[in-house]
């Protein structure tokens, strides 16, 4: 089972600088891994060493190609020359696209992101693959290996779903990255194969259907500070005052 | 994208549809497109929700998803929906979805914006409103038509029609490569949280697990349930998964949510942001929590804890 891992496609928001009228000036901006996208290579790196097939790595933009091949990726492929797109459908398209150059792919794996919840669905869409969103765990079905079960929480239950690959599976972090590469996998990990594309090349489109034409700082909202030995006691008498207690 | 798709606007009656997979839906999804709107809604899901959906909604068609996972329909919404022509598509973020509306949006071959709070006509396409950089700022788009839309999930009523809403089922097929296995209690369930009126949860700043104690004394007098950020479930253990309130765990909107030594990450806010009053304790006085939260104290929970279960004793 042939996996691909999609990752670091999209800016880390803590890189922006934002002025007190709202507008936004970013630092340096290069895409940078998420927690999603340690979480999705985990799941992606075992499926792979399960099934007994390759992990490779995909990405867009200008960041650290040798991520995963840090975390495993035999190799990773790159479009380099696609910027940030407030449309998550570009950038799906444009994540598409370097799929698309990985070669022969059975699962695409992906970080469940929460700035970009559009992104996975359309990815897997335009790839022509089911998708399953919210994933928190993954494994390989015992009764039939060609087939991958997938968990995820809904409300108080875990539901399990079955899946024939080929498929699409977004990944949701449970917490940060635990396992992070030792500085030798660091170092081999940047003599592993890279492919990098162009976007023309790839057929990455280039996409502006959408402009941010403003921002501003959200409506005012200053939390009401209770301070003094008399704090907790104001606090639960407007609680009470309010009807929530 | 064509000309006259160009020049469609979102407010025609029969152009602007909503995908309703799960109840509480179509109440954030009608809450973006405002007050004046008159939808036509997908529903897929039971007869027992497409009816619920029929009290909002004129005009409900129905796919019978009986108990086959939402993304295994996404193809099959995408068909009925894209053909309809849209000038807009709105549907919450939940897992089924964002299936769906990835689906939609490569068949209609049209942006897709998440995180919408607002949509409105403008002159050549649509303007949207979001929440950018985890609350910092409001971000407005200008985008082609049609354009799709993922609102982040809430508990939002739903306004109620002085008639029910036509139901038309509507013919479709599943894909057959997804299939639901199970669903069982999780492994760390027993929390009412969901449901709750009231929650205290703790982040990082509760130190250590032996400060569970004193905060499960507040819980107790407040009658509330215990809820925590994603830390403290997973990587610190202290509190049970099934109580993690986030993005990937429990959407949450009690009357009181009271967070106690928890910075404000977005990852966090996204699952308690749309409680009705939000108080935050935490010694610094820049976490961003206090952006989110109505009321505040800034001081050592530890210490802001053994005060709160004193005062709600008087």
């Amino acid at each position: 089972m042939n996996v691909v891992c999609v990752f670091k496609w999209a800016r880390d928001p803590e890189d922006a600088w934002v002025g007190p009228d709202g507008s936004v000036t970013w630092r340096g901006a290069k895409f940078k891994p998420s927690d999603d996208d340690a979480a999705a290579i985990v799941f992606a790196r075992e499926l792979a060493q399960a099934s007994g097939g390759d992990l490779v790595g995909v990405t867009i933009g200008n960041g650290d190609t040798s991520w995963a091949a840090a975390r495993g990726a035999q190799r990773v492929v790159s479009i380099p020359d696609v910027g940030p797109n407030p449309d998550d459908a570009a950038t799906a398209a444009a994540l598409a696209a370097a799929v698309r150059c990985a070669g022969d792919v059975d699962v695409v794996v992906i970080g469940d992101a929460l700035n970009h919840a559009g992104v996975a669905g359309t990815l897997g869409a335009l790839l022509g693959i089911p998708v399953l969103v919210g994933i928190d765990d993954v494994v390989l079905d015992p009764a039939d290996p060609g087939r991958v079960l997938a968990s995820r929480r809904a409300g108080p239950d875990v539901e399990t779903l079955a899946a024939t690959p080929p498929l699409l599976l977004a990944v949701a972090a449970k917490s940060g990255e635990k396992d992070i590469p030792a500085v030798k996998d660091l170092l081999a990990a940047r003599k592993r194969p890279i492919s990098t594309v162009d976007a023309e090349q790839a057929g990455a489109p280039s996409q502006d259907t959408v402009a941010i034409v403003g921002s501003r700082a959200p409506e005012t909202h200053t939390a009401r500070i209770f301070g003094g030995a008399t704090a907790a006691g104001d606090l639960v008498a407007e609680l009470r005052k309010e009807g929530v207690l | 994208m064509t000309e006259s798709g160009m020049a469609r606007e979102v407010e025609s009656v029969n152009h602007t549809w909503i995908v309703v997979g799960s109840d509480g839906e179509a109440g954030v999804a009608l809450d973006v497109l405002g007050a004046s709107s008159d939808p036509t809604a997908l529903v897929v899901g039971s007869r027992d929700l497409a009816e619920h959906v029929a009290r909002s909604v004129g005009d409900v068609r129905w796919i019978d998803a009986g108990g086959i996972p939402v993304e295994a329909w996404a193809q099959a919404a995408a068909t009925i929906v894209a053909a309809e022509t849209p000038a807009a598509v709105i549907a919450v973020a939940t897992p089924g979805g964002r299936a769906i509306m990835g689906a939609i949006a490569a068949r209609l071959d049209a942006p897709l914006l998440s995180d919408v709070t607002t949509i409105r006509a403008r002159e050549g396409g649509i303007e949207a409103e979001r929440p950018a950089l985890g609350g910092l700022i409001v971000e407005t788009l200008h985008a082609s038509t049609p354009l799709c839309v993922l609102a982040a999930p809430a508990d939002t009523a739903s306004p109620v029609r002085r008639e029910a809403g036509a139901i038309t089922a509507v013919p479709a097929t599943p894909s057959a490569a997804v299939t639901r296995v199970k669903v069982e209690p999780s492994p760390d369930a027993g929390s009412r949280i969901a449901e709750a009126e009231r929650v205290v949860s703790v982040g990082r700043g509760l130190g250590s697990k032996d400060s569970l104690g004193i905060v499960e004394q507040l819980v107790t007098a407040l009658g509330a349930e215990l809820g925590c950020s994603m830390p403290v479930a997973d990587e610190l253990g202290w509190v049970s998964g099934d109580r993690y309130v986030g993005w990937s765990g429990q959407h949450i909107s009690p009357k009181l949510y009271l967070a106690l030594g928890i910075s404000g990450a977005p990852q966090h806010i996204a699952g308690m942001r749309n409680s009705h009053t939000i108080v935050a304790v935490n010694t610094d006085p820049n976490a961003p929590i206090f952006k989110t939260a109505h009321y505040g104290i800034v001081a050592d929970l530890h210490q802001v804890v053994p005060e709160l279960i004193e005062a709600l004793g008087q």
